[in-house]
């Protein structure tokens, strides 16, 4: 008896925490589009240095670079070819949450983070 | 207004050429502050429910439960273990090559994402399912069998090892280790160099103290892969056969032979600790914002200005925490400990005392391993599959799955959440049960065991709220 008791107790205590700590959703009910402007100037970046979206956002970057470069998102695989002195569009639906490094190739810089947050 | 600009500089000095973690990122988000709440609440909760269950079971004296599955025989088994052993050494040799000839670029070189991925990371869990693997898949050990062929004197070496030795190579090469890992900055070539030097190291070390004796206490992934493999369900037993049981069981009656073994597992917790804590915006704080305005005055200007020539300080500031930081668990360890024997005025040592309850902190060690890196595995050490197809990262494509063999797993940030918590809970339990059974082995009454593990339920609530706290902190920019 105790053996199925102790178990249950458990259970019964951690459900009852889930239910009482777990707060209610604040991410938007609707994805939205996310437009972020980045630019790399003499080697520099100058932008945010955290670009945050949810869960089935559209996001766009919109590059401008001095050089010739190609940018990284991580773990989405996209990548975005910099002509020297142009602006480039990225545009994509953040599918996958989580924290995504954003990387220079060219210049080896890694220069901030996309991160996505579930929407729940 | 003024704010502002530091802020702005101090993200500009962010942007910096990549350094952080030695290879990938790991991509999790900050745990939401309500599930690390929730993860200590309930890591107290059920301290309470093993312990109320300890306060009529005998399990202290009861040994752990097993299922023997067989012991695998005949040539195909034969066959098996050596295509193993043949693949384990050639990939190493493959991947110290790729480092030396191939490609620089770390993400299309095979040898960065072999190493520090599927084998750093990947041995580690391996470990935790199938205890003994390394013993039989060891690349050094299967090299130096051969060559002990040939050279006697790598069997049993050319001196008795050292008793004071103990496991302190295996210590400093795991300090060396994560050091590299942290701060080493390392390319293929590079890599291919430390692992050339290690094969070199672990050569000279049995050469010496001969093949049996090196690989038990002197070599760094032997020592942890066997601490991590005593956790694992799926096990040998003395006679050879496959054994499966519970996990953690392994750990039932376990003693560190030696401080240097403790503190070898210290190392484990903290140096994962660290480097969580050195991720977040906490840390990156606490130096270059100066909020205790301790080096403003000193420098005569604010830290973040003089940020070129004060990094290799911070730099050295931070291997000096990662070196002290089992120093710290060990204090804490101690404290907690010597409150328990004071609580059932036992008679025994100190020394036996840590003995007895040290391995009750490896799955505490595991989990936080786990819960920090275990995405690395599925986004990045997948890849491997595709890297096979173009070891050298010479745009080659011999299995035909060099670029859809890349596409990462990236399993959903809620699943991770829940998994890195509900894991945590594991580890935390089961540290508290094995220190409880441990208790009822050494103290002469169940009143003196219960009493003792006191301090020690307090000690495992301090370091899974800790790691719990760490994976909810904001990671710097």
């Amino acid at each position: 008896m105790r053996k199925f008791l102790l178990p249950a107790v458990a259970v019964a205590v951690l459900a009852g925490l889930w239910w009482w700590l777990k707060p209610v959703s604040g991410a938007p009910t609707e994805p939205q589009t996310r437009h972020y402007r980045l630019s790399f100037v003499d080697g520099q970046y100058q932008g945010p240095e955290t670009l945050t979206a949810y869960q089935g956002d559209t996001v766009q970057f919109d590059v401008f670079s001095d050089q010739d470069d190609a940018m990284h998102v991580h773990g989405y695989e996209k990548h975005l070819v910099l002509p020297s002195g142009a602006t480039a569009a990225l545009r994509f639906t953040a599918e996958n949450s989580g924290r995504f490094m954003l990387e220079l190739h060219g210049s080896d810089l890694q220069f901030g983070a996309l991160e996505v947050y579930p929407r729940r | 207004m003024k704010r502002t600009t530091l802020t702005g500089f101090i993200g500009a000095l962010l942007a910096t050429p990549v350094e952080a973690h030695s290879f990938g990122q790991p991509y999790q988000l900050p745990m939401p502050y309500w599930m690390y709440i929730y993860g200590a609440m309930a890591a107290l909760a059920l301290s309470f429910v093993v312990l109320a269950f300890f306060l009529r079971e005998d399990t202290g004296d009861r040994q752990a439960r097993r299922l023997v599955l067989g012991k695998p025989n005949g040539p195909v088994a034969t066959w098996l273990h050596r295509g193993l052993q043949s693949v384990m050494v050639g990939s190493f040799a493959l991947a110290i090559i790729a480092g030396l000839i191939g490609n620089q670029d770390s993400y299309r070189n095979i040898n960065m994402t072999y190493f520090w991925i599927v084998f750093a990371l990947g041995g580690c869990y391996l470990s935790a399912l199938v205890g003994c693997w390394y013993e039989t898949l060891n690349p050094w050990r299967i090299v130096a069998e051969l060559l002990s062929r040939h050279c006697t004197t790598l069997r049993e070496g050319r001196f008795r090892y050292p008793e004071t030795l103990a496991y302190w190579p295996a210590l400093a090469q795991y300090l060396v280790f994560i050091i590299i890992e942290l701060f080493g900055d390392t390319r293929p070539f590079s890599l291919s160099l430390i692992l050339l030097c290690y094969t070199a190291l672990t050569l000279t070390g049995v050469y010496l103290f001969g093949i049996q004796r090196w690989f038990y206490s002197g070599d760094l992934f032997a020592v942890l892969f066997r601490l991590i493999g005593r956790m694992a369900p799926l096990q040998r037993d003395e006679q050879q056969r496959w054994v499966l049981q519970w996990p953690f069981a392994g750990l039932l009656g376990q003693r560190a032979d030696h401080p240097s073994l403790l503190l070898f597992i210290l190392f484990m917790l903290s140096s994962t600790a660290f480097d969580g804590l050195r991720e977040t915006q906490l840390w990156f704080g606490h130096f270059w914002k100066d909020p205790l305005q301790i080096l403003t005055p000193l420098l005569g200007e604010h830290p973040i200005y003089a940020y070129p020539y004060l990094r290799p300080w911070f730099v050295a500031y931070e291997i000096f925490c990662l070196l002290i930081s089992p120093l710290l668990y060990l204090g804490v360890f101690l404290l907690f400990l010597w409150l328990g024997k004071l609580i059932t005025r036992s008679s025994l040592s100190m020394t036996t005392l840590t003995a007895q309850f040290s391995y009750s902190l490896l799955p505490i060690a595991l989990v936080y391993h786990i819960t920090h890196y275990y995405t690395l595995l599925l986004n990045q050490g997948v890849k491997i599959r595709g890297l096979i197809s173009d070891p050298f990262g010479w745009s080659w494509n011999i299995f035909g799955n060099a670029i859809t063999g890349r596409l990462p797993i990236i399993p959903d940030m809620g699943f991770v959440w829940d998994s890195q918590v509900w894991l945590i809970l594991i580890g935390h339990v089961a540290s508290v049960w094995l220190a409880h059974a441990e208790a009822l082995r050494c103290f002469n009454s169940r009143k003196q065991a219960t009493l003792s593990q006191f301090p020690m339920l307090a000690l495992m609530i301090l370091f899974t709220g800790f790691g719990l706290w760490i994976l909810a902190q904001p990671l710097k920019g």
